[in-house]
Protein backbone atom coordinates (compact mmCIF):
# COMPACT_ATOMS: atom_id res chain seq x y z
CA UNK A 1 0.00 0.00 0.00
CA UNK A 2 2.67 2.55 0.93
CA UNK A 3 6.42 2.78 0.69
CA UNK A 4 8.80 5.04 2.55
CA UNK A 5 10.77 6.17 -0.45
CA UNK A 6 8.64 9.01 -1.70
CA UNK A 7 5.47 10.68 -0.52
CA UNK A 8 4.06 10.47 -4.02
CA UNK A 9 3.64 6.74 -3.55
CA UNK A 10 1.78 7.06 -0.26
CA UNK A 11 -1.82 6.47 -1.07
CA UNK A 12 -4.79 4.63 0.31
CA UNK A 13 -8.37 4.29 -0.80
CA UNK A 14 -11.38 4.33 1.44
CA UNK A 15 -14.72 2.86 0.45
CA UNK A 16 -17.53 4.59 2.26
CA UNK A 17 -20.93 2.92 2.46
CA UNK A 18 -22.39 6.45 2.38
CA UNK A 19 -21.07 7.06 -1.11
CA UNK A 20 -20.99 3.77 -2.95
CA UNK A 21 -19.34 4.09 -6.33
CA UNK A 22 -17.18 6.99 -5.24
CA UNK A 23 -14.21 5.65 -3.30
CA UNK A 24 -12.09 8.26 -1.54
CA UNK A 25 -8.34 8.54 -2.17
CA UNK A 26 -6.28 9.43 0.88
CA UNK A 27 -2.91 10.94 0.01
CA UNK A 28 0.04 12.34 1.94
CA UNK A 29 1.37 15.87 1.74
CA UNK A 30 5.03 16.28 0.98
CA UNK A 31 7.08 15.69 4.10
CA UNK A 32 4.69 13.11 5.60
CA UNK A 33 6.66 9.89 6.09
CA UNK A 34 5.41 6.43 5.38
CA UNK A 35 5.04 5.62 9.05
CA UNK A 36 3.28 8.93 9.76
CA UNK A 37 0.87 8.20 6.92
CA UNK A 38 0.11 4.71 8.16
CA UNK A 39 -0.30 5.96 11.72
CA UNK A 40 -2.65 8.65 10.48
CA UNK A 41 -5.00 6.43 8.51
CA UNK A 42 -5.03 3.79 11.24
CA UNK A 43 -5.59 6.28 14.07
CA UNK A 44 -8.72 6.43 16.22
CA UNK A 45 -8.89 10.13 15.34
CA UNK A 46 -9.22 9.48 11.62
CA UNK A 47 -11.53 6.50 12.02
CA UNK A 48 -13.78 8.49 14.32
CA UNK A 49 -14.02 11.31 11.80
CA UNK A 50 -14.91 8.87 9.04
CA UNK A 51 -17.55 7.44 11.35
CA UNK A 52 -18.91 10.90 12.22
CA UNK A 53 -19.41 11.93 8.60
CA UNK A 54 -21.47 8.83 7.90
CA UNK A 55 -23.86 8.87 10.85
CA UNK A 56 -27.52 9.78 10.44
CA UNK A 57 -26.68 13.39 11.24
CA UNK A 58 -23.35 13.28 9.45
CA UNK A 59 -22.42 15.45 6.50
CA UNK A 60 -22.75 12.61 3.98
CA UNK A 61 -26.12 11.54 5.30
CA UNK A 62 -28.49 13.34 3.00
CA UNK A 63 -26.40 13.00 -0.16
CA UNK A 64 -25.99 16.75 -0.60
CA UNK A 65 -22.23 16.62 -0.06
CA UNK A 66 -19.54 14.32 -1.28
CA UNK A 67 -16.03 13.62 -0.04
CA UNK A 68 -13.65 13.50 -2.96
CA UNK A 69 -10.22 13.25 -1.31
CA UNK A 70 -8.36 13.48 1.97
CA UNK A 71 -4.84 14.93 2.20
CA UNK A 72 -2.89 13.95 5.32
CA UNK A 73 -0.89 17.08 6.18
CA UNK A 74 0.79 16.20 9.46
CA UNK A 75 0.90 13.86 12.41
CA UNK A 76 2.01 14.59 15.99
CA UNK A 77 2.84 11.42 17.84
CA UNK A 78 2.48 11.29 21.61
CA UNK A 79 4.74 8.32 22.14
CA UNK A 80 3.21 5.44 20.22
CA UNK A 81 -0.18 6.94 19.52
CA UNK A 82 -1.33 9.72 17.26
CA UNK A 83 -1.89 12.77 19.49
CA UNK A 84 -2.87 15.33 16.87
CA UNK A 85 -3.67 14.82 13.21
CA UNK A 86 -4.01 17.51 10.58
CA UNK A 87 -5.69 16.82 7.29
CA UNK A 88 -7.58 18.50 4.50
CA UNK A 89 -10.82 16.95 3.31
CA UNK A 90 -12.14 17.96 -0.10
CA UNK A 91 -15.87 18.17 0.49
CA UNK A 92 -18.09 19.34 -2.32
CA UNK A 93 -21.64 20.63 -2.31
CA UNK A 94 -23.06 18.61 -5.18
CA UNK A 95 -25.63 21.16 -6.29
CA UNK A 96 -23.18 24.00 -6.84
CA UNK A 97 -19.97 22.03 -7.24
CA UNK A 98 -18.37 24.38 -4.71
CA UNK A 99 -16.01 23.22 -1.99
CA UNK A 100 -16.76 23.59 1.70
CA UNK A 101 -13.80 24.53 3.94
CA UNK A 102 -12.24 21.22 4.89
CA UNK A 103 -9.11 21.72 6.96
CA UNK A 104 -9.22 19.68 10.14
CA UNK A 105 -7.07 19.83 13.28
CA UNK A 106 -8.02 16.55 14.92
CA UNK A 107 -7.38 15.96 18.60
CA UNK A 108 -10.39 13.97 19.70
CA UNK A 109 -12.63 14.18 22.75
CA UNK A 110 -12.00 15.84 26.09
CA UNK A 111 -13.62 16.16 29.51
CA UNK A 112 -13.79 18.97 32.05
CA UNK A 113 -15.21 19.26 35.54
CA UNK A 114 -16.82 22.16 37.36
CA UNK A 115 -15.93 21.47 40.98
CA UNK A 116 -17.94 23.47 43.48
CA UNK A 117 -17.05 23.34 47.15
CA UNK A 118 -19.41 24.77 49.76
CA UNK A 119 -17.63 26.02 52.83
CA UNK A 120 -18.65 28.48 55.51
CA UNK A 121 -21.55 29.90 53.54
CA UNK A 122 -19.57 30.50 50.35
CA UNK A 123 -19.40 28.39 47.22
CA UNK A 124 -15.97 28.03 45.67
CA UNK A 125 -14.84 26.81 42.26
CA UNK A 126 -11.61 24.84 41.88
CA UNK A 127 -9.46 25.90 38.95
CA UNK A 128 -6.11 25.02 37.44
CA UNK A 129 -3.53 27.55 36.38
CA UNK A 130 -0.90 26.57 33.84
CA UNK A 131 1.01 27.90 30.87
CA UNK A 132 -0.78 27.21 27.63
CA UNK A 133 1.70 27.66 24.81
CA UNK A 134 -0.91 28.20 22.06
CA UNK A 135 -2.22 31.29 23.83
CA UNK A 136 1.24 32.07 25.11
CA UNK A 137 0.42 32.64 28.75
CA UNK A 138 -0.72 31.28 32.09
CA UNK A 139 -4.46 30.86 32.25
CA UNK A 140 -7.10 29.73 34.72
CA UNK A 141 -9.21 26.81 33.52
CA UNK A 142 -11.53 24.09 34.75
CA UNK A 143 -9.66 20.85 35.46
CA UNK A 144 -9.77 19.02 32.15
CA UNK A 145 -8.00 16.59 29.90
CA UNK A 146 -8.07 14.72 26.63
CA UNK A 147 -9.87 11.41 26.55
CA UNK A 148 -7.96 8.36 25.51
CA UNK A 149 -9.92 7.83 22.33
CA UNK A 150 -9.56 4.11 22.51
CA UNK A 151 -11.26 3.94 25.87
CA UNK A 152 -14.87 5.00 26.18
CA UNK A 153 -14.92 5.69 29.91
CA UNK A 154 -15.67 9.38 30.02
CA UNK A 155 -16.62 9.61 33.69
CA UNK A 156 -13.50 7.67 34.65
CA UNK A 157 -11.39 10.06 32.62
CA UNK A 158 -13.01 13.05 34.34
CA UNK A 159 -12.30 11.62 37.79
CA UNK A 160 -8.71 10.86 36.81
CA UNK A 161 -8.04 14.37 35.49
CA UNK A 162 -9.44 15.93 38.66
CA UNK A 163 -7.16 13.72 40.75
CA UNK A 164 -4.04 14.47 38.67
CA UNK A 165 -4.67 18.17 38.42
CA UNK A 166 -6.10 19.04 41.83
CA UNK A 167 -5.46 16.07 44.08
CA UNK A 168 -9.18 15.83 44.80
CA UNK A 169 -10.35 12.26 44.81
CA UNK A 170 -13.83 11.70 43.40
CA UNK A 171 -15.90 8.58 43.04
CA UNK A 172 -17.55 7.85 39.71
CA UNK A 173 -20.99 8.65 41.09
CA UNK A 174 -19.87 11.93 42.63
CA UNK A 175 -20.21 13.71 39.30
CA UNK A 176 -23.24 14.83 37.32
CA UNK A 177 -23.04 14.92 33.56
CA UNK A 178 -24.01 18.45 32.56
CA UNK A 179 -23.72 17.81 28.85
CA UNK A 180 -26.30 15.05 29.20
CA UNK A 181 -28.89 17.82 29.55
CA UNK A 182 -28.41 18.78 25.92
CA UNK A 183 -30.99 17.53 23.45
CA UNK A 184 -30.02 14.18 21.93
CA UNK A 185 -29.83 15.74 18.46
CA UNK A 186 -26.73 17.61 19.60
CA UNK A 187 -24.91 14.39 20.44
CA UNK A 188 -24.70 15.59 24.06
CA UNK A 189 -21.21 17.01 23.68
CA UNK A 190 -19.98 20.52 23.03
CA UNK A 191 -17.76 21.60 20.17
CA UNK A 192 -15.34 24.34 21.25
CA UNK A 193 -14.20 25.27 17.74
CA UNK A 194 -16.11 23.32 15.09
CA UNK A 195 -14.87 25.43 12.17
CA UNK A 196 -11.37 24.03 12.48
CA UNK A 197 -11.18 21.31 15.11
CA UNK A 198 -12.89 17.98 15.75
CA UNK A 199 -12.72 18.39 19.51
CA UNK A 200 -15.78 17.64 21.59
CA UNK A 201 -16.10 18.17 25.32
CA UNK A 202 -18.16 16.41 27.98
CA UNK A 203 -18.72 18.60 31.03
CA UNK A 204 -19.29 17.34 34.54
CA UNK A 205 -20.34 18.90 37.83
CA UNK A 206 -19.19 17.91 41.28
CA UNK A 207 -20.60 19.81 44.22
CA UNK A 208 -19.95 19.04 47.86
CA UNK A 209 -19.53 20.59 51.28
CA UNK A 210 -16.05 20.80 52.77
CA UNK A 211 -14.33 22.19 55.82
CA UNK A 212 -12.52 25.51 55.50
CA UNK A 213 -9.23 23.66 55.89
CA UNK A 214 -9.73 21.88 52.57
CA UNK A 215 -10.11 25.22 50.79
CA UNK A 216 -6.88 26.46 52.37
CA UNK A 217 -5.00 23.27 51.49
CA UNK A 218 -6.04 23.49 47.84
CA UNK A 219 -5.18 27.15 47.34
CA UNK A 220 -1.89 27.39 45.46
CA UNK A 221 -1.17 23.64 45.55
CA UNK A 222 1.32 22.52 42.89
CA UNK A 223 -0.01 19.58 40.86
CA UNK A 224 0.17 17.90 37.46
CA UNK A 225 2.28 15.17 35.88
CA UNK A 226 5.72 16.73 35.45
CA UNK A 227 6.89 14.10 33.00
CA UNK A 228 4.00 15.08 30.76
CA UNK A 229 5.02 18.71 31.07
CA UNK A 230 2.09 19.57 33.34
CA UNK A 231 2.94 22.37 35.75
CA UNK A 232 -0.32 23.15 37.43
CA UNK A 233 -1.15 25.40 40.32
CA UNK A 234 -4.55 24.99 41.91
CA UNK A 235 -6.71 28.06 42.51
CA UNK A 236 -9.87 28.27 44.55
CA UNK A 237 -12.14 31.22 43.91
CA UNK A 238 -15.69 32.23 44.81
CA UNK A 239 -18.02 30.68 42.22
CA UNK A 240 -19.97 33.93 41.92
CA UNK A 241 -16.86 35.56 40.42
CA UNK A 242 -15.97 32.70 38.11
CA UNK A 243 -17.76 34.01 35.04
CA UNK A 244 -15.61 37.13 35.00
CA UNK A 245 -12.25 35.85 36.10
CA UNK A 246 -11.34 33.37 33.42
CA UNK A 247 -10.88 33.40 29.66
CA UNK A 248 -11.54 29.65 29.61
CA UNK A 249 -14.47 28.63 27.40
CA UNK A 250 -14.95 25.45 29.44
CA UNK A 251 -15.72 27.47 32.56
CA UNK A 252 -18.32 29.61 30.82
CA UNK A 253 -19.91 26.59 29.14
CA UNK A 254 -20.17 24.81 32.48
CA UNK A 255 -21.66 27.88 34.11
CA UNK A 256 -24.29 28.11 31.38
CA UNK A 257 -25.26 24.44 31.69
CA UNK A 258 -25.21 24.52 35.49
CA UNK A 259 -27.23 27.72 35.83
CA UNK A 260 -29.78 26.74 33.18
CA UNK A 261 -30.17 23.22 34.56
CA UNK A 262 -30.68 24.68 38.03
CA UNK A 263 -33.21 27.20 36.70
CA UNK A 264 -35.16 24.46 34.96
CA UNK A 265 -35.14 22.29 38.09
CA UNK A 266 -33.06 19.55 36.50
CA UNK A 267 -30.46 19.19 39.23
CA UNK A 268 -30.96 17.10 42.39
CA UNK A 269 -32.43 19.15 45.21
CA UNK A 270 -29.17 19.16 47.17
CA UNK A 271 -27.97 21.74 44.63
CA UNK A 272 -29.56 25.00 45.78
CA UNK B 1 17.78 33.93 4.55
CA UNK B 2 16.03 30.94 2.98
CA UNK B 3 16.29 29.01 -0.26
CA UNK B 4 13.76 26.81 -1.95
CA UNK B 5 16.07 23.92 -2.68
CA UNK B 6 15.90 22.01 0.56
CA UNK B 7 13.99 22.44 3.80
CA UNK B 8 17.20 21.91 5.72
CA UNK B 9 18.36 25.34 4.62
CA UNK B 10 15.19 27.09 5.72
CA UNK B 11 16.05 28.81 8.92
CA UNK B 12 15.49 32.10 10.63
CA UNK B 13 16.52 33.49 13.97
CA UNK B 14 14.36 35.56 16.26
CA UNK B 15 15.76 37.82 18.93
CA UNK B 16 13.28 38.24 21.75
CA UNK B 17 13.67 41.14 24.17
CA UNK B 18 12.21 38.81 26.81
CA UNK B 19 15.16 36.47 26.57
CA UNK B 20 18.22 38.46 25.66
CA UNK B 21 21.22 36.27 24.98
CA UNK B 22 19.06 33.35 23.88
CA UNK B 23 17.99 33.90 20.29
CA UNK B 24 15.36 31.51 18.97
CA UNK B 25 15.95 29.46 15.82
CA UNK B 26 12.88 28.98 13.64
CA UNK B 27 13.14 25.98 11.33
CA UNK B 28 10.92 24.26 8.78
CA UNK B 29 9.65 20.71 8.91
CA UNK B 30 10.20 18.46 5.91
CA UNK B 31 7.76 19.37 3.17
CA UNK B 32 7.44 23.04 4.09
CA UNK B 33 8.41 25.05 1.03
CA UNK B 34 10.50 28.19 1.04
CA UNK B 35 7.50 30.37 0.29
CA UNK B 36 5.40 28.63 2.97
CA UNK B 37 8.21 29.22 5.47
CA UNK B 38 8.52 32.89 4.60
CA UNK B 39 4.75 33.33 4.69
CA UNK B 40 4.66 31.65 8.08
CA UNK B 41 7.30 33.75 9.78
CA UNK B 42 5.94 36.96 8.27
CA UNK B 43 2.31 36.18 9.11
CA UNK B 44 0.20 38.17 11.55
CA UNK B 45 -0.59 34.87 13.25
CA UNK B 46 3.05 34.17 14.09
CA UNK B 47 3.85 37.75 14.98
CA UNK B 48 0.87 37.93 17.28
CA UNK B 49 1.94 34.75 19.06
CA UNK B 50 5.44 36.14 19.55
CA UNK B 51 3.85 39.27 20.91
CA UNK B 52 1.56 37.32 23.25
CA UNK B 53 4.37 35.34 24.84
CA UNK B 54 6.24 38.52 25.70
CA UNK B 55 3.48 40.57 27.28
CA UNK B 56 3.32 41.23 31.01
CA UNK B 57 1.09 38.17 31.40
CA UNK B 58 2.88 36.18 28.72
CA UNK B 59 4.69 32.91 29.31
CA UNK B 60 8.14 34.48 29.09
CA UNK B 61 7.26 37.29 31.47
CA UNK B 62 8.51 35.94 34.76
CA UNK B 63 11.59 34.18 33.39
CA UNK B 64 10.43 30.73 34.51
CA UNK B 65 10.10 29.45 30.96
CA UNK B 66 12.29 29.75 27.92
CA UNK B 67 11.60 29.31 24.22
CA UNK B 68 14.38 27.32 22.62
CA UNK B 69 13.11 26.69 19.09
CA UNK B 70 10.11 26.91 16.80
CA UNK B 71 9.41 24.32 14.11
CA UNK B 72 7.08 25.45 11.33
CA UNK B 73 5.04 22.34 10.50
CA UNK B 74 2.52 23.58 7.98
CA UNK B 75 0.83 26.55 6.40
CA UNK B 76 -2.68 26.79 4.92
CA UNK B 77 -2.97 29.74 2.58
CA UNK B 78 -6.36 31.41 2.09
CA UNK B 79 -5.51 33.12 -1.16
CA UNK B 80 -2.59 35.43 -0.45
CA UNK B 81 -2.72 35.34 3.31
CA UNK B 82 -1.90 32.71 5.87
CA UNK B 83 -5.21 31.25 7.05
CA UNK B 84 -3.97 28.58 9.42
CA UNK B 85 -0.47 27.99 10.70
CA UNK B 86 0.76 24.94 12.56
CA UNK B 87 3.96 25.00 14.53
CA UNK B 88 5.72 23.36 17.44
CA UNK B 89 7.33 25.58 20.04
CA UNK B 90 9.95 24.04 22.31
CA UNK B 91 9.20 25.66 25.66
CA UNK B 92 11.17 24.59 28.69
CA UNK B 93 10.49 25.05 32.37
CA UNK B 94 13.90 26.25 33.50
CA UNK B 95 13.72 24.81 37.01
CA UNK B 96 13.11 21.22 35.95
CA UNK B 97 14.42 21.35 32.41
CA UNK B 98 11.19 19.66 31.29
CA UNK B 99 9.30 20.63 28.16
CA UNK B 100 5.78 22.01 28.20
CA UNK B 101 3.45 20.80 25.41
CA UNK B 102 4.06 23.25 22.57
CA UNK B 103 2.08 22.26 19.49
CA UNK B 104 0.05 25.17 18.18
CA UNK B 105 -2.77 25.30 15.62
CA UNK B 106 -2.89 29.02 14.94
CA UNK B 107 -5.96 30.59 13.37
CA UNK B 108 -6.20 33.94 15.14
CA UNK B 109 -9.13 35.83 16.59
CA UNK B 110 -12.85 35.42 15.95
CA UNK B 111 -16.12 37.12 16.81
CA UNK B 112 -19.62 35.80 17.48
CA UNK B 113 -22.95 37.47 18.14
CA UNK B 114 -25.90 36.43 20.29
CA UNK B 115 -28.85 37.96 18.46
CA UNK B 116 -32.04 38.09 20.50
CA UNK B 117 -35.28 39.17 18.87
CA UNK B 118 -38.32 39.93 20.99
CA UNK B 119 -41.57 39.28 19.21
CA UNK B 120 -45.08 38.69 20.48
CA UNK B 121 -44.01 38.02 24.04
CA UNK B 122 -41.30 35.50 23.14
CA UNK B 123 -37.56 36.01 22.86
CA UNK B 124 -35.87 34.28 19.94
CA UNK B 125 -32.24 33.56 19.18
CA UNK B 126 -30.93 33.68 15.61
CA UNK B 127 -28.65 30.81 14.67
CA UNK B 128 -26.79 29.56 11.64
CA UNK B 129 -26.83 25.98 10.46
CA UNK B 130 -24.01 24.72 8.25
CA UNK B 131 -21.82 21.72 7.63
CA UNK B 132 -18.66 21.87 9.68
CA UNK B 133 -16.21 19.40 8.19
CA UNK B 134 -14.05 19.03 11.32
CA UNK B 135 -17.01 17.69 13.30
CA UNK B 136 -18.41 16.04 10.19
CA UNK B 137 -22.00 17.22 10.47
CA UNK B 138 -24.47 20.08 10.23
CA UNK B 139 -24.51 22.11 13.40
CA UNK B 140 -26.38 25.08 14.83
CA UNK B 141 -24.13 27.94 15.92
CA UNK B 142 -24.17 31.62 16.75
CA UNK B 143 -23.36 33.78 13.71
CA UNK B 144 -19.59 34.10 13.84
CA UNK B 145 -16.46 34.53 11.81
CA UNK B 146 -12.71 34.88 11.86
CA UNK B 147 -11.28 38.36 12.29
CA UNK B 148 -9.00 39.68 9.63
CA UNK B 149 -5.95 39.79 11.88
CA UNK B 150 -4.53 42.81 10.13
CA UNK B 151 -7.57 44.90 10.92
CA UNK B 152 -8.43 45.66 14.50
CA UNK B 153 -12.09 46.50 14.03
CA UNK B 154 -13.79 43.79 16.04
CA UNK B 155 -17.25 45.36 16.22
CA UNK B 156 -17.19 45.99 12.48
CA UNK B 157 -16.28 42.37 11.89
CA UNK B 158 -19.16 41.22 14.09
CA UNK B 159 -21.65 43.37 12.20
CA UNK B 160 -20.31 42.12 8.86
CA UNK B 161 -20.59 38.45 9.84
CA UNK B 162 -24.17 38.94 11.03
CA UNK B 163 -25.04 40.56 7.71
CA UNK B 164 -23.36 37.86 5.61
CA UNK B 165 -24.72 34.96 7.58
CA UNK B 166 -28.23 36.11 8.50
CA UNK B 167 -28.98 39.12 6.35
CA UNK B 168 -29.68 41.16 9.48
CA UNK B 169 -28.21 44.63 9.20
CA UNK B 170 -26.82 46.03 12.44
CA UNK B 171 -25.26 49.37 13.23
CA UNK B 172 -21.99 49.44 15.15
CA UNK B 173 -23.71 50.73 18.26
CA UNK B 174 -26.46 48.12 18.16
CA UNK B 175 -24.19 45.56 19.82
CA UNK B 176 -23.00 45.20 23.38
CA UNK B 177 -19.60 43.64 24.02
CA UNK B 178 -20.24 40.77 26.43
CA UNK B 179 -16.59 39.79 26.69
CA UNK B 180 -15.84 43.31 27.94
CA UNK B 181 -17.43 42.24 31.24
CA UNK B 182 -14.52 39.91 31.92
CA UNK B 183 -11.86 41.11 34.31
CA UNK B 184 -9.02 42.92 32.51
CA UNK B 185 -6.53 40.25 33.63
CA UNK B 186 -8.26 37.82 31.26
CA UNK B 187 -7.58 40.01 28.27
CA UNK B 188 -11.33 40.27 27.77
CA UNK B 189 -11.49 37.49 25.21
CA UNK B 190 -12.34 33.82 25.54
CA UNK B 191 -10.13 30.93 24.54
CA UNK B 192 -12.18 28.04 23.13
CA UNK B 193 -9.35 25.49 23.16
CA UNK B 194 -6.21 26.93 24.73
CA UNK B 195 -4.41 23.59 24.99
CA UNK B 196 -3.98 23.37 21.25
CA UNK B 197 -5.19 26.50 19.53
CA UNK B 198 -4.43 30.22 19.69
CA UNK B 199 -8.01 31.20 18.90
CA UNK B 200 -9.67 33.88 20.97
CA UNK B 201 -13.28 34.98 20.67
CA UNK B 202 -15.02 38.27 21.33
CA UNK B 203 -18.73 37.82 22.03
CA UNK B 204 -21.39 40.42 21.33
CA UNK B 205 -25.07 40.79 22.16
CA UNK B 206 -27.74 42.39 20.04
CA UNK B 207 -31.26 42.50 21.39
CA UNK B 208 -34.19 44.21 19.77
CA UNK B 209 -37.95 44.02 19.23
CA UNK B 210 -39.24 42.92 15.86
CA UNK B 211 -42.55 42.17 14.17
CA UNK B 212 -43.59 38.54 13.82
CA UNK B 213 -43.04 38.84 10.08
CA UNK B 214 -39.30 39.28 10.59
CA UNK B 215 -39.11 36.02 12.53
CA UNK B 216 -40.95 34.21 9.74
CA UNK B 217 -38.73 35.72 7.05
CA UNK B 218 -35.58 34.63 8.81
CA UNK B 219 -36.63 31.07 9.50
CA UNK B 220 -34.93 28.79 7.00
CA UNK B 221 -33.36 31.59 4.96
CA UNK B 222 -30.41 30.50 2.84
CA UNK B 223 -27.37 32.71 3.39
CA UNK B 224 -23.59 32.77 3.30
CA UNK B 225 -20.91 33.56 0.73
CA UNK B 226 -21.06 30.68 -1.74
CA UNK B 227 -17.68 31.45 -3.25
CA UNK B 228 -16.18 31.02 0.20
CA UNK B 229 -17.96 27.70 0.56
CA UNK B 230 -20.49 29.06 3.05
CA UNK B 231 -23.84 27.29 2.81
CA UNK B 232 -25.79 28.64 5.70
CA UNK B 233 -29.39 28.20 6.70
CA UNK B 234 -30.78 30.58 9.28
CA UNK B 235 -32.70 29.17 12.25
CA UNK B 236 -34.76 31.10 14.75
CA UNK B 237 -35.52 29.37 18.03
CA UNK B 238 -36.88 30.38 21.42
CA UNK B 239 -33.97 31.68 23.50
CA UNK B 240 -35.14 29.73 26.55
CA UNK B 241 -34.36 26.51 24.65
CA UNK B 242 -31.03 27.65 23.25
CA UNK B 243 -28.87 26.18 26.01
CA UNK B 244 -30.07 22.67 25.23
CA UNK B 245 -30.41 22.69 21.47
CA UNK B 246 -26.91 23.37 20.28
CA UNK B 247 -23.49 21.77 20.69
CA UNK B 248 -21.85 25.12 19.91
CA UNK B 249 -19.54 26.39 22.65
CA UNK B 250 -20.05 29.98 21.47
CA UNK B 251 -23.77 29.79 22.25
CA UNK B 252 -23.20 28.49 25.77
CA UNK B 253 -20.45 31.02 26.43
CA UNK B 254 -22.72 33.85 25.31
CA UNK B 255 -25.56 32.55 27.46
CA UNK B 256 -23.27 32.46 30.50
CA UNK B 257 -22.04 36.02 29.96
CA UNK B 258 -25.51 37.33 29.14
CA UNK B 259 -27.25 35.70 32.09
CA UNK B 260 -24.54 36.58 34.59
CA UNK B 261 -24.29 40.17 33.35
CA UNK B 262 -28.07 40.45 33.61
CA UNK B 263 -28.05 38.98 37.11
CA UNK B 264 -25.37 41.41 38.23
CA UNK B 265 -27.26 44.35 36.75
CA UNK B 266 -24.60 45.15 34.19
CA UNK B 267 -26.83 45.35 31.14
CA UNK B 268 -28.82 48.45 30.15
CA UNK B 269 -32.30 48.43 31.63
CA UNK B 270 -33.95 47.74 28.28
CA UNK B 271 -32.69 44.19 28.69
CA UNK B 272 -35.22 42.61 31.08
Amino acid sequence: MATDSSSSTLAHTIHLPSQPGQPVPVVAASGVSGSDFRNAIESSLFKQWLKNIQTQTGMLANGAMSLSQVLIQGVDMFGKRVGFLKFKADVVDKETGLKVPGIVFARGPAVAVLILLDSDGETYAVLTEQVRVPVGRLILELPAGMLDADKGDIVGAAVKEVEEETGIHLNLDDVIDLTAFLEPSTGCKIFPSPGGCDEDISLFLHRTEVDKGIIQQLQGKQMGLRDQGEFIKVHVAPYKNLWRMTADAKALMAIALYEMAKRDGLLPSLQD
